[in-house]
């Protein structure tokens, strides 16, 4: 699903140059659910970035379901994303103004999708995800860990194939970060690619396979041997 | 997708109530200010067009040119010009004159008589023009002599419920009450007609009682000539035949190119100032202009507003312009999704900007003059939909560009920075909006002082507590200015005799016009040399100098006991003296040769017996009209001449002087109306226009440094928002919170000091076009400069701190953390 050669992004100012990501090779298959690990700076979400289609590499190859999207435009890595990519972020992200059934509703908007379809789906998500009965509410009304879930129904209302998760448990208490972990892994056995950036060893131990970065470069990947269902 | 716009619009509207509170005010005064400049201008632009025919119809001018500037150039004609086109010019089809005075109308000899404008007209004036004929039969009207037709307002305040049909009306012609059958009701004419009217008789039952010569003349001008040319016409060829029509007219007294008549056509009329005044109103479109840049100026003020709010509200918008691209929006779908919000927002303030629009016409007839309405109509409806697209388009399209060119990682990672905040475009916009409110400032500074000025200066005779009192007495054919001035003296010698040892009436005079009615009568003569000489001339009784407190310079005023003065005596200007280059005037005579024996007796200082537009002119005085009438060549009235009384009272109780001279007057006079006015209102009432022009420019300016003042508030807090983390490590480092208030308020400071300096010059121009239009002008000091600047400084502070002050108090600890 994901293969990646030689990776490389530079980020420079107009005096200083950074390297966050330096010869990266890195290749995901079609349901594995990878954690990338490190220390802050590595790089590890800048990976998540261009492995999402929201940013280019400096250089190097990337393929995404087997198109080659180095260097590709803002709005066609935007029609690629559509439907395939569902991210899951630290900060949830929701949108304030609008409610929980419409959060989940928003990507299958843009796909364009008739409103009898959008209400089957984003009712299903919410159902799969338990939040059906809060479907009303407004974002600030929630939990944290009921925002993350409603974070996750609209990264998969649109059945993508892949999702990226940026700490996704990061803001969350550790009862929370066990429910949304566990979403996750479900996910997964459902069919689901997921790259997770995490800090925390106990998320990455979901994970069939975790990569560990360190100053933009790939040091260890490791098979896990057995991981929690 | 579109309900979900409107959703999160509306509630994004209703979550910032003050951001939206701004830009829906700011710009509903905007669009409330376009729409009744709109509403102006089409009124103004339609003058006329109504009449089926305007494209045919013609008002007749007359140009005499006799060389050295002796031109006299007229939109009313001879009465003789009608007959002469209709036997010279074939191709026209119709011509109907019209010809207005003021005369005494009653219902009955009982009933009291009422002063009304009263216009003779010709048949024809009914079938040229698109005047609607209500009652009567239009193909018959004015077959007759004494016939009157009404419009149906007048009709029903002379006949109230009654048929007006075949009734009878009293109409003071020449002296006496005559008989009128009311044979028409016509509709009023609209308010974007020219020619208005109230009471139309016959044009040849007025001929009856005017000077029979003034009828053949061709150097007497009375009505207007408006022609008719049929459908095949063509104007170049009409006009081509118009020199050998006057040569035929004026026989061995044409000269090429002395006398030339043309066509106006009728719909150029209203905003023509090129040519003189007529009977028509004519409209300066000066001040349209001046309204009209006014409005757009604040509409395009408001659209700044409108873009730079909308950036700074984009900090709070970024997240969700983030996570929409993340999960797929593309560019086009954010801009659709702003620049919706910015139409939604838009259609708010067209709304609201309509309904301000209608409570504001009745102040805003009063500033322009006018008496417009709005009328909900399809072309209102599609005026205010265009107006709300296009200032949506205008003012959302920079906003929806910016916020949807945010990269979805920068926004969400909080790595956005919002360009602008070093954006010349933005702090232009700014100084933009400053020095259009500065300017505005200024000049509405400077009317004030002008106007101060112009109504306090000393004219050079007493103004205040003196009553003007109109006579009835009027040119006629028995009625000379001789006639009508030792007739002016009778009235005047019986009113004194009644008011003598009433102590509320401290003196009265006579003369045939007074301070304020434009140039009284305006003369030329040729010299002994053949050179043209101009002056202004009035007839005043002995006492009328000395009532006015006017000052004899030289010489001595005009007495009742030097029996010679009422034959023989002018008193003449200081401004006269000196256009004649006398070292000293007393025993002189006027260098013209047909003058009758006189002797220049007195010499008054220059007083303003004009408005302060004009430096004094020359002027002479006499007690008898004929010496002065004698010896001129040209005479040219800017009023009829007609005698009135002034008088001075004293200044307690004027209420019930007022009273007395009333019934004094109704014993003196009987069937006069009592017609008053103080000669200080008068005076003042000579520039309305000014009057106007302040009003315009205080509204203009008040609602200008609002609407920037909306604007920079918004502005402030985006730059607060920005600095919250400079503020918060200043404060920790030990900053006081006026220091951060200082630092705040220095950035905008120096934008509006930018726009003081841009702001001076431009205003400076402005100030000394407008001057130009008076001889007297105020000192302009650069303090008004100064001042404009100042408030703009001092507005702009107090608006600006209200943010900066609420940021330098914030806790450190909290800014820091919200980093």
């Amino acid at each position: 699903m994901i293969q990646a050669k030689n990776l490389k992004k530079v980020y420079s100012t107009e005096e200083v140059e950074t390297t966050a990501l330096n010869n990266v090779n890195i290749e995901i298959k079609e349901g594995e659910f990878v954690a990338i690990m490190g220390p802050s700076g590595c790089g590890k979400s800048t990976l998540l970035n261009i492995m999402g289609l929201l940013d280019n590499p400096s250089d190097g190859e990337y393929h995404f379901l087997g198109h080659d999207v180095s260097n590709r435009t803002e709005r066609e890595r935007a029609q690629l994303r559509k439907g395939n990519i569902g991210f899951i972020f630290q900060s949830f992200n929701l949108i304030d103004e609008l409610t929980v059934f419409e959060n989940v509703e928003l990507p299958l908007l843009y796909l364009g999708m008739s409103s009898d379809e959008r209400k089957e789906k984003a009712e299903a998500a919410l159902e799969r995800m338990s939040m059906m009965h809060r479907r009303n509410h407004f974002p600030q009304q929630l939990s944290g860990g009921q925002q993350q879930r409603v974070a996750i129904a609209r990264a998969v209302v649109a059945n993508a194939k892949l999702i990226l998760a940026d700490e996704p448990t990061g803001n969350l208490d550790s009862d929370h970060g066990n429910e949304v972990m566990k979403v996750l892994a479900e996910l997964n056995e459902q069919g689901t690619t997921i790259v997770m950036v995490t800090h925390s060893p106990h998320d990455a131990d979901y994970a069939m396979r975790v990569i560990h970065l360190f100053d933009g470069h790939v040091v260890t990947e490791n098979m896990q041997e057995g991981f929690h269902v | 997708m579109l309900k979900n716009y409107i959703k999160i619009a509306l509630r994004s509207l209703f979550k910032q109530k003050m951001y939206s509170f701004i830009n829906i005010s700011g710009l509903a005064l905007g669009v409330a200010c376009c729409a009744l400049i709109l509403l102006y201008t089409t009124n103004e632009w339609s003058f006329d067009k109504f009449h089926s025919k305007s494209d045919r119809i013609y008002r007749a001018w007359t140009l005499e040119d006799y060389g050295e500037g002796d031109i006299y150039f007229n939109t009313v004609t001879p009465f003789v010009l009608k007959p002469t086109l209709e036997q010279s010019i074939p191709e026209v089809e119709q011509i109907a004159r019209r010809y207005v005075f003021n005369d005494l109308v009653k219902r009955s000899e009982a009933d009291e008589s009422f002063s009304t404008s009263i216009q003779a007209v010709d048949p024809e004036f009914f079938s040229i023009f698109d005047f609607e004929i209500l009652r009567g039969d239009s193909d018959q009207i004015f077959s007759g002599l004494n016939e009157v037709v009404l419009t149906s307002d007048l009709a029903n305040q002379y006949f109230e419920n009654e048929d007006p049909l075949q009734k009878t009306l009293l109409i003071m012609m020449g002296g006496e009450f005559q008989a009128f059958t009311v044979t028409g009701i016509i509709e009023k004419a609209p308010a974007n007609s020219s020619i208005q009217y109230e009471l139309l008789i016959p044009m040849e039952k007025a001929k009856t009682i005017l000077n029979p010569n003034s009828l053949l003349n061709w150097y007497s001008v009375t009505p207007e000539t408006y022609v008719l040319l049929n459908e095949q016409a063509d104007l170049t060829s009409v006009k081509a035949k118009f020199p050998a029509m006057m040569q035929q007219a004026l026989g061995e007294d044409y000269n090429e190119g002395e006398y030339e008549v043309g066509l106006q056509p009728i719909t150029d009329i209203h905003l023509n100032t090129e040519f003189p005044v007529g009977i028509a109103s004519v409209s300066d479109p000066t001040y349209s202009y001046i309204l009209g840049a006014i409005a757009l100026l604040i509409l395009i003020i408001a659209c700044v507003n409108f873009m730079t709010l909308s950036i700074s509200r984009s900090t709070s918008r970024a997240k969700e312009v983030g996570i929409r691209k993340t999960i797929g929006a593309e560019r086009h779908h954010l801009m659709y999704q702003f620049w919706g919000e910015a139409l939604l927002m838009t259609v708010f303030s067209v709304g609201l900007g309509a309904l301000i629009s209608e409570l504001l016409l009745p102040y805003f007839n009063q500033l322009s003059g006018t008496e417009l309405s709005l009328q909900l109509s399809f072309d209102s409806i599609l005026l205010y939909s265009g107006l709300a697209f296009f200032i949506s388009l205008i003012a959302g399209i920079y906003p929806a560009l910016v916020l949807s060119n945010y990269k979805p990682i920068e926004v969400l990672k909080g790595k956005l920075q919002i360009k602008g905040d070093k954006s010349l475009f933005r702090k232009g916009m700014v100084v933009f909006q400053f020095t259009i409110s500065i300017f505005l400032i200024a000049c509405t500074l400077m009317v004030n002082k002008q106007l101060d000025f112009l109504r306090s200066k000393d004219l050079g005779f007493q103004k205040e507590q003196v009553v003007i009192l109109q006579t009835d007495l009027k040119l006629g054919p028995q009625m000379g200015l001789s006639r009508i001035t030792q007739e002016s003296a009778r009235k005047k010698a019986l009113l004194k005799s009644q008011i003598s040892g009433n102590s509320n009436f401290i003196d009265l005079a006579s003369s045939i016009y007074t301070p304020a009615q434009q140039g009284w009568i305006g003369v030329d003569f040729k010299d002994t040399d053949q050179q043209t000489r101009r002056m202004n001339i009035n007839f005043v009784d002995a006492d009328y100098l000395s009532m006015m407190g006017i000052e004899v310079i030289a010489g001595r005023s005009f007495s009742d006991e030097i029996t010679s003065d009422e034959r023989r005596a002018i008193i003449v200007n200081q401004a006269l003296v000196d256009d004649y280059g006398w070292e000293n005037a007393i025993g002189k005579k006027l260098p013209g040769s047909n003058f009758e024996d006189h002797e220049i007796i007195g010499v008054v200082e220059n007083f303003n017996y004009q408005s302060l537009r004009t430096a004094v002119e020359p002027l002479a005085l006499s007690i008898n009209p004929s010496l002065l009438l004698s010896g001129i060549a040209n005479i040219g009235f800017f009023n009829s001449p007609s005698p009135r009384i002034s008088l001075k009272i004293s200044s307690e109780n004027i209420p019930q002087t007022i009273r007395e001279l009333e019934l004094t007057w109704a014993a003196v006079s009987p069937g006069t109306p009592f017609d008053f006015q103080f000669l200080d209102s008068s005076i003042d009432s000579q520039y309305r226009q000014e009057e106007r022009l302040q009003k315009i420019a205080i509204s203009g300016s008040a609602l200008a440094i609002i609407i920037a003042c909306l604007g920079l508030f918004g502005l402030a807090s985006l730059m607060i928002s920005r600095k919250v983390k400079e503020i918060g490590i200043r404060k920790v480092l030990g900053a006081s919170s006026t220091s951060i208030t200082l630092l705040v308020n220095k950035e905008f400071t120096i934008l509006v000091l930018v726009s003081v300096l841009i702001a001076i010059p431009m205003a400076w121009y402005a100030i000394g076009v407008w001057l130009d239009d008076f001889a007297y002008k105020a000192d302009m000091g650069f303090w008004i400069y100064l001042l404009a600047g100042g408030i703009a400084i001092i507005i702009s502070w107090a608006t600006i701190s209200i943010q900066s002050i609420k940021a330098a108090q914030v806790n450190p600890v909290k800014s820091l953390k919200s980093e």
